[in-house]
């Protein structure tokens, strides 16, 4: 049976953060938001642009953001060569980015995320909340390998924070989860309001 | 205390799920889109991009191979993709994306197995028109059958259901 008790999942995806309070199979609170790793990749290319007035491209963004990228100080610094294109002479170059860079650019996102979580805590009913104080957030989705982003949202909610093993393909193994026990867990499919037959 | 909690979610009557036919869940992200085949596990995980020659309207790459392309296009060719903010913004791309997974799924099995039932992720928050678009795509991708789950349920799965 599906454990009694409330969880906080909060799945930072490409386009969207959802940060949602389950219960008994169900949501109770649950917020979406259009700040992710897209958002961030775009925070990058705005620093790059602002900072080393050159130009690059959403994919070399992801790669900064994937290899250095940070939400608190790291043991040791982290640096990578980029190239893109100058912005006053137009031509190639090549600069070094570090970690530090890369956490000022993401900070305002992850700020967004973390105000957001807090919203959340505070809408969610205290017998949940403490529930989730003993079990912690839970973190997915590919947002949530920013290194040190789990110990950041831990330092700023005062709740305890756990990553999921593997959080790129949590979504995909609850729904197999769901599908190799239907049986016990038809109650967490989601009802159409107007329910009209399936076609 | 419990009557604050309100369920999205509810029993569905009925035989759903036997155990003949082939049942997949899709994670259809905005950014990847995951198929687990029930009794098989992950078997696609792939950027949810798809690549379209304009002129001709020709879908060119799907996944992996049309991420590729992405910045990297003419003019005549869009890499794109079909879901923004969690929802489905291009109906018919979304469509012709998911149909190329759940095929590729189910090629490898004999033919006699009838077409999946097909289990999807929706983001929390998201109007009944947006889960109708979700539950339209799949079924037109060629599903038998469509139901939904909250992505945050599913992802929280392992630890609500261990
Ligand atoms: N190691 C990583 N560090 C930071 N961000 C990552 C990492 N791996 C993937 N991402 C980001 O995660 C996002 C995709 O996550 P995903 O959960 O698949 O999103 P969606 O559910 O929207 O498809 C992308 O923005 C990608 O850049
Ligand atoms: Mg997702």
């Amino acid at each position: 049976m599906i454990q009694a008790g409330g969880n906080m999942i909060v799945d930072i995806g490409g386009g969207t953060s959802e940060i949602a309070v389950i219960s008994l199979g169900g949501v109770v609170v649950a917020r979406s938001l259009r700040i992710a790793g897209d958002e961030m990749n775009e925070d990058i290319i705005r620093f790059v642009r602002d900072e080393f007035n050159m130009l690059i491209g959403e994919r070399t963004a992801e790669n900064i953001k994937i290899a250095i990228g940070s939400a608190t100080p790291l043991k040791a610094t982290m640096e990578m060569p980029i190239r893109g294109r100058d912005l006053v002479t137009g031509v190639p170059k090549e600069i070094i980015i570090n970690d530090e860079n890369v956490r000022e650019a993401l900070s305002r996102s992850i700020r967004i995320i973390v105000n957001t979580i807090r919203t959340i805590v505070e809408e969610t009913p205290p017998e949940l909340l403490s529930d989730i104080m003993q079990k912690g957030i839970i973190l997915a989705g590919g947002g949530s390998l920013i290194r040190n982003l789990d110990v950041f949202i831990a330092d700023e909610t005062e709740i305890p924070v756990c990553t999921i093993e593997d959080p790129l393909t949590a979504v995909v193994r609850g729904t197999g989860i769901v599908l190799e026990n239907i049986e016990d867990l038809r109650e967490v499919l989601v009802e159409m309001e107007d329910d009209r037959p399936l076609l | 205390m419990m009557d604050s909690i309100k369920k999205v979610s509810r029993k569905i009557t009925g035989a759903l799920f036997g155990s003949i036919s082939k049942d997949i869940g899709i994670d259809l992200g905005t950014a990847n889109t995951l198929v687990y085949v029930r009794g098989r596990g992950i078997v696609i995980n792939e950027p949810s991009v798809v690549a379209i020659n304009k002129r001709t309207g020709q879908v060119l790459a799907i996944g992996t191979e049309a991420k590729k392309m992405v910045g990297k296009t003419p003019g005549h060719i869009v890499a794109s993709r079909p879901l923004v903010d969690g929802v489905i913004s291009d109906f018919e791309v979304t469509q012709q994306m998911l149909r190329y997974f759940i095929e590729k799924v189910h090629k490898e099995s004999f033919s006699f197995i009838p077409r999946p039932r097909v289990l999807v992720g929706i983001p929390c928050g998201v109007t009944e028109v947006e889960k109708r678009a979700v539950i339209d795509a799949v079924i037109m991708a060629g599903a038998r059958e469509a139901y939904l789950i909250d992505e945050p349920m599913a992802a929280a799965m392992e630890r609500v259901y261990p």
